[in-house]
């Protein structure tokens, strides 16, 4: 299994629900891809879209001023 | 090929769509679309198919800009009044997207010059304004074997079918041949609304981009029908019938050949 790493961090949204489907695109099926992202309007908006997709929100690890999110793309 | 950057910025409405995604973007962006008439039709697809990063444009028409045609040809400004409709719209696809391919073609569509130029496309927009010129579309199309939106207006109707050669019914299925001369009174002489080809030009639009990513349901085996003055849609079944004379069993139609002259008042019209 592989781990992908994007860090989205200074990209505002919505361009960064734009990158981060682009990133997925990148990864198989059953694969995890890690996401930075920043505090506020990134982390209150990106789970539940990604979550709308379909994919599966792992681990939402919490770090100093942003986020990592472990997604396993699942479609 | 990835996109780059400012790709990403500009199509990020597309790729967010789940039927699109980065993967039909950079489709759309490797696409070939020839565009037959810039005019009323012409316009609206043009503008939308560039603007949506369709890779390479096609442009043919062989008619310079009119003064009467700006009322309906939005792709053509006040100042581009004695241009060549090709330049004109070049200008305009590339002011919209530099991304996009130009390729223009200054001819009227012939019998002896659209074979090799449709061969080039992925897709093919009928958005003349004669007969001749839509049953000739129609024969390259089946001979090519290149998908076309057959697309048409007058006054306040408009119809259009997306047609795959081979697979779903031609245009000749539905009409074998053209009208008798004079039947139908060109758009000099019975008026069209502005609006019309607007509608109708973005349906053929959508319909190429729809066939591009292989999304949805396409308009094929049935010919939509749009009144702008009851603002009816309607959809008229149609099916391949036996008895075309081009994409039947016993097909009379082998080779290519002008439907006739086309009947016009455009000023400085070859036709």
């Amino acid at each position: 299994m592989l781990t992908t790493k994007v860090d989205l961090r200074g990209v505002p949204c919505p361009l960064n629900l734009v990158k981060v489907k682009l990133a997925i695109e990148k990864t198989a099926v059953g694969d995890i891809l890690e996401i930075e992202i920043d505090d506020g309007e990134p982390i209150q908006n990106l789970p539940v879209s990604l979550g709308r997709q379909g994919q599966e929100i792992v681990e939402t690890i919490k770090c100093q001023g942003y986020f990592r999110l472990k997604v396993r793309r699942r479609l | 090929m990835s996109l780059t950057e400012e790709q990403i910025q500009r199509y990020s409405r597309n790729i967010i769509l789940e039927q699109v995604g980065g993967a039909g973007q950079e489709k759309l962006l490797a696409s070939k679309v020839l565009i037959v008439g810039v005019g009323g039709l012409g316009s609206p697809a043009a503008l939308y198919l560039a603007a949506a990063g369709v890779g390479t444009i096609g442009l043919l028409d062989g008619d310079q800009v009119d003064l009467t045609n700006l009322q309906r040809q939005i792709i053509h400004h006040t100042a581009d009044v004695g241009k060549r409709k090709v330049v004109s719209a070049k200008e305009k696809i590339e002011a919209v997207n530099p991304d996009v391919a130009v390729r223009t073609y200054d001819v009227w569509a012939r019998a002896d010059s659209i074979r090799d130029i449709i061969r080039e496309y992925d897709f093919v927009i009928d958005a003349t304004d004669n007969f001749p010129a839509k049953f000739l579309i129609n024969d390259v199309c089946h001979f090519e074997r290149i998908p076309f939106s057959h697309g048409g207006i007058l006054q306040f109707e408009g119809q259009l079918m997306t047609i795959i050669p081979g697979r779903t019914a031609c245009y000749r299925c539905l009409f074998p041949g053209p009208p008798p001369a004079n039947a139908v009174a060109p758009c000099g002489q019975a008026g069209v609304l502005g609006v019309l080809p607007g509608v109708i030009g973005l349906l053929q639009a959508t319909e190429a981009i729809k066939y591009l990513l292989g999304m949805g349901g396409l308009l094929t085996d049935s010919l939509l029908t749009y009144c702008a003055l009851t603002m009816e849609f309607r959809k008229v079944p149609a099916q391949r019938r036996a008895d075309c004379p081009l994409c039947g069993p016993n097909a009379t139609i082998t080779t290519l050949r002008d439907e006739g002259k086309v009947v016009c008042n455009r000023k400085g019209c070859k036709c």
